[in-house]
């Protein structure tokens, strides 16, 4: 049965739990494998399982490779759990569900109605005994019973509902016909005092639009109509100038961190990737992305959008540059490659090696090797592929 | 006795022509004193470029890298510019290296004079090229047209004479003290 499905998370890769809810982590299990009834192999390995008081969750926490797989606690019939035995040093946590429907399914996918999840010895006495308290507890639908109950109540004073029971009071008062009128109209006139303001701020906007009126007002204007949830298509444009400038700032600020870790450069496609990732929703556009990289510039940010020679592109901090990448070449010899004192301790440097050592992406680790080739600290052997050396033909 | 490579004829990037000009020039230079000293100590004068790929002097097996025939042709192109190796011919199939200087010639010759006591007397030069004293001096045998300039040398160096120039029986040097 395909009973997951892919589970939301937050921009910063954690599990978005229902606040509303009140949705909270209940248990938590590292090194986790899933199998398939009792099957004796599988692919599922090293997960973590999160069990809230609404869903299970299967996680993988590779960093980079974060995704969350749930399946919501209504759906589990049965939890039982069995320890270690002799020739089985991992406790087991089995769970019977009934079929979900009407989802985007996802791995794991089990054809047996039951999911056996081992984890470390021990844990699974946790993890069951708190699955099975949130059976019972049913918080799911805790929310469902309240909210029914807040409908019935705003139904009895407010709309239709509302109407329908003064009528009934009034009926019993005898001003049925009278107070059924005037609800009703009160409603209409409110609607239609509505539709007029929208029409008439919508028209004034359209004519601050043409008009070579102020920027900063047009702005101000655009903003308050947003808020009063009337978003006129060309707002994006009005207020163009300062979307940009504010998503520069916003970016300059959200890299600030992840440039300093990468040693000052950022090939633009992970920078890119890296925000929207935190942006969560709202996504920018690539075409936004990069209007915003030449941005930079003008508006005093001291990153600078370079494309190397290789062709890649990368955002750099103005200040760190090419230097950061020669230290970690100079660095990465002066430990690993041998000594230029004894010409037989020399060593071949890779990108990939580099790039795994200095903690930069091998594109930039090649292009930081070719640098280096450059300023002549490093020579090449052309064999099968490229690595190289400490530069032991170094004129003068 | 076999020649000794020196530690950097062990090293990869010593046998692929370097990007870096700056460094590539260090690199023809090395490589054309190892050829120098190494057909030195072979006795090699003549110097068919591609047979030579298959030596162990541009092979190295032990690290399974091989000098190129353009490498080479490099190697020998940057030696003609510093004197010490001549094309025969245009097509760069074949070069002539040149062991020694005329200035090397003239020292070596006039240590040896002084070394055996020749100071100061005539010698034939059938004596001093081809007598078996001189049979394990590098000189042995050389050519006469270049002992001529190595003479021609000495001469103006003031540290000898020739005589009887260009009769080869006869031609014979004086070493004289200075």
């Amino acid at each position: 049965m395909n009973n997951f499905a892919v589970a939301g998370i937050d921009g910063y890769g954690g599990l978005v739990l229902d606040k509303n809810d009140n949705e909270t982590i209940i248990h938590k299990s590292f090194h986790v494998n899933l199998y398939d009834g009792e099957d004796n192999r599988t692919e599922h390995r090293n997960l973590a399982a999160i069990a809230t008081t609404h869903r299970l969750v299967i996680a993988n926490e590779d960093p980079g490779k974060v995704v969350y797989y749930e399946v919501p606690l209504s759906f589990v019939t049965s939890v039982t759990s069995k320890g270690r035995a002799l020739f089985r040093k991992h406790g087991r946590v089995y769970l019977t569900m009934t079929t979900r429907t009407g989802h985007q399914p996802a791995f794991p996918d089990t054809r047996k109605d039951q999911l056996m999840i081992t984890l470390h010895d021990q844990d699974e006495a946790k993890l069951a005994d708190k699955i099975s308290k949130a059976l019972e507890e049913k918080a799911w639908t805790l929310a469902e019973r309240t909210r029914k109950e807040q409908r019935a109540a705003y139904d009895r004073v407010y709309g239709i509902g509302g109407i329908k029971n003064r009528q009934q009071q009034q009926a019993k008062s005898g001003d049925a016909l009278l107070g059924a009128f005037d609800d009703l109209t009160t409603l209409m006139k409110e609607a239609q005092r509505l539709a007029d303001m929208a029409k008439t701020l919508q028209t004034q906007q359209a004519a601050a639009q043409q008009s070579d009126g102020n920027d900063r007002d047009k702005e101000e204007l655009a903003s308050m109509l947003a808020t009063a949830g009337l978003v006129s298509p060309v707002t994006k444009d009005v207020s163009r100038d300062s979307y940009y400038t504010d998503l520069a700032r916003q970016l300059a600020g959200f890299l600030a961190g992840p440039l300093k870790e990468a040693k000052g450069m950022l090939q633009v496609v992970d920078a890119y990737a890296m925000y929207n990732r935190a942006r969560g929703t709202a996504l920018v556009t690539s075409d936004d992305f990069m209007a915003v990289l030449r941005l930079f510039p003008e508006l005093g940010i001291p990153i600078e959008t370079v494309r190397l020679s290789s062709g890649v592109s990368v955002v750099q901090d103005s200040a760190v540059g090419t230097t950061a990448l020669l230290e970690a070449v100079e660095g990465y010899l002066a430990r690993f490659a041998g000594s230029m004192e004894d010409l037989s301790t020399l060593t071949p440097v890779t990108a990939a090696a580099l790039a795994e050592e200095a903690g930069v992406t091998p594109i930039l680790a090649k292009e930081a090797l070719l640098l280096a080739e450059k300023k002549g600290l490093v020579c090449r052997d052309d064999h099968v592929g490229v690595a190289f050396y400490s530069n032991f033909m170094r004129g003068g | 006795m076999s020649f000794s490579f020196p530690s950097y004829h062990n090293l990869p990037p010593f046998y692929t022509l370097q990007p870096n000009l700056e460094t590539q020039t260090k690199q023809l230079e090395m490589w054309g004193s190892l050829v120098q000293s190494y057909c030195r100590f072979n006795k090699i004068t003549h110097f068919p470029v591609g047979d030579m790929l298959s030596n162990d002097l541009f092979h190295n097996k032990s690290i399974s890298r091989q000098v190129t025939i353009d490498m080479a042709r490099a190697i020998i192109d940057f030696m003609v510019s510093h004197g010490t190796a001549q094309w025969e011919g245009k097509e760069k199939l074949r070069a002539t290296i040149v062991l020694r200087t005329l200035d090397d010639w003239a020292d070596i010759i006039y240590n040896w004079a002084y070394r055996v006591g020749n100071v100061g007397t005539v010698v034939t030069a059938f004596e001093l090229l081809e007598s078996d004293e001189s049979k394990n001096e590098e000189f042995y045998k050389m050519d006469r047209a270049l002992f001529r300039r190595v003479m021609g040398v000495l001469e103006k160096q003031g540290k000898a004479r020739l005589f009887n120039a260009g009769d080869e029986s006869k031609e014979g040097v004086k070493f004289v003290e200075k």
